[in-house]
């Protein structure tokens, strides 16, 4: 359960994320939307005490994540595939933060197995596909095998069949009776896979309400969740191509 | 422990760190081992009998600068890299973090440090035609305060670049503190006319070591390139045990530096 409560966060004059309230149940695959620069990875960060908020507060399981000493076995987080250091072989990326928290050894090779890398461990990270790095982020977030797990676009750079995995991975994790929270600025890949949409624009929340009611906005007309999702940040849009605005 | 375990793994797992460390290493050892290649008396014997000829000026400042660098770079690389983000979400613990790489990162550099010195020991002892270890030189109190002033030096620099690398955060910028304050600072802060810049100069680690490496006793001559004109009178001169405080205090600082601005700063 990750639980927000007007939480604000300020970056000079820009207000990246502005008394957002929202709760992230157990159980289920929530989507976390909004447009280009809406305020989504700065709340995974708030969540993760990375940031500190300048207002209000977001809980794990009823605690600051931020005040825990070690966090892999509370909340596992895919951040950004790209934040690895290219000159560590994938199983020494995993290996050092498995100790970090002092996981069993087992730990690593299982969530290598797991994620499909087990023949490439032992090569250099800076030669991986961004696919590939995709899936040593998941395999680091499972490392702790936590009953939280957090995942910032995790389908970046992913082919067909790794978004299928993927897919089967976190309703698989959501069955598990696991708080799984994922990201993403594409309505289409939320629709076969969450349960509940958290859907925020200008850092301000819009919508937080299971994928049937979020349909239902569309009323009476076959309107598809893209173009609920489309209609309701319409005027949230901080980027936009073509000079309209 | 088992973050110390997590910090090393980092570090021996990066060839670029491996070679920084060796090639800083082996810098050290060619101006130390050209010092008394280049030295008639040292060749005889006379300068190496005390101790003085593998203590050489050119070589402290590779170490200053080299592995202030690499003490930089092992904080650096993670901000660059993004790495630091899911390092600080599986460690939240920021501060049990940076103690632990401090601690991994010193005691690594002190052992290139005690290698480095062995190693050119034995260089320069080849060179001079000794077979045989100068007998008492282990025993000779300026030898001990020289080979553990110099050895020092290696962690003190890292650890001024992990300081230096955690408040700046980015490589570039880094890569300039480092030399502004370990190199430039000592060399530029001089002066014969006021007293304040003089006790300055005298407080840094590159001033520190030149007097802790220098024979107290005059028949020994101080290592090659440092003959250092005193100080004018009413001037202080450096002392052994302000130069120790120094090689403590430098340190000691950069890591409170680094762990208060850790403790608190978004990342």
């Amino acid at each position: 359960m990750i639980e927000a409560q007007e939480l604000t966060k300020h970056y000079g004059r820009t207000t990246a994320v502005d008394h957002l309230t929202f709760a992230v149940r157990p159980g289920h695959v929530t989507g976390f939307l909004g447009p280009n620069g809406s305020g989504k990875s700065t709340t995974l960060r708030l969540i993760l005490g990375l940031n500190r908020p300048d207002h209000g507060r977001v809980t794990v399981a009823g605690q600051v994540f931020g005040e825990h000493r070690r966090g892999l076995r509370r909340v596992g987080a895919l951040l950004d595939a790209t934040g690895v250091h290219g000159g560590r072989s994938a199983r020494d990326h995993l290996a050092a933060l498995a100790w970090s928290n002092g996981l069993p050894r087992g730990r690593v090779a299982e969530v290598l197995a797991e994620v499909g890398l087990e023949n490439v461990a032992r090569r250099r990270i800076g030669g991986f596909s961004l696919g590939m790095k995709q899936r040593l982020g998941v395999a680091a977030a499972l490392l702790g095998d936590p009953p939280v797990l957090i995942f910032d676009e995790p389908f970046n750079g992913l082919d067909v069949a790794g978004i299928a995995w993927v897919r089967g991975l976190f309703r698989r994790l959501a069955d598990e009776g696991r708080t799984v929270f994922v990201s993403s600025h594409l309505m289409s890949e939320m629709a076969q896979l969450a349960d509940r949409l958290v859907v925020i624009g200008r850092g301000m929340l819009l919508a937080d309400e299971s994928v049937a009611e979020f349909a239902a906005r569309g009323g009476a007309s076959s309107a598809s969740l893209e173009d609920v999702f489309m209609k309701l940040t319409a005027d949230r849009l901080d980027y936009r191509a073509g000079g309209a605005k | 422990m088992a973050l110390l375990r997590a910090e090393w793994i980092k570090i021996r797992s990066l060839r670029s760190f491996v070679a920084g460390l060796a090639l800083g290493a082996l810098g050290v050892l060619y101006c130390n081992v050209n010092a008394v290649v280049a030295d008639n008396s040292a060749r005889r014997g006379g300068r190496l009998h005390g101790g003085g000829g593998v203590f050489t000026n050119n070589a402290h400042i590779v170490v200053l600068y080299i592995f202030g660098c690499i003490g930089a770079m092992t904080v650096v690389s993670e901000y660059g890299s993004g790495l630091i983000r899911t390092t600080f979400a599986a460690v939240p613990a920021r501060t049990e973090v940076i103690a632990a790489k401090a601690i991994v990162v010193a005691a690594v550099t002190a052992a290139a440090g005690l290698v480095t010195y062995v190693a050119s020991f034995v260089a320069t002892m080849i060179l001079a035609g000794q077979t045989r270890f100068p007998s008492g030189l282990l025993a000779s109190p300026d030898f001990q305060r020289a080979i553990s002033a110099s050895v020092l030096l290696f962690p003190l620099s890292a650890l001024v670049g992990l300081g230096v690398g955690v408040v700046v955060r980015h490589t570039a910028t880094s890569i300039v503190g480092v030399s502004l304050l370990l190199v430039l600072l000592p060399t530029f802060v001089t002066s014969e006319k006021r007293a304040w810049v003089n006790d300055l100069h005298n407080a840094t680690p590159f001033a520190a070591w030149q007097q802790l490496v220098l024979p107290s006793q005059a028949h020994m001559m101080p290592p090659p390139g440092m003959m250092l004109p005193p100080p004018p009178a009413g001037f202080a001169n450096p002392t052994n045990n302000g130069s120790w405080l120094v090689f403590l205090l430098w340190p000691l600082t950069a890591l409170v530096l680094a762990l208060l601005a850790i403790r608190r700063r978004d990342v």
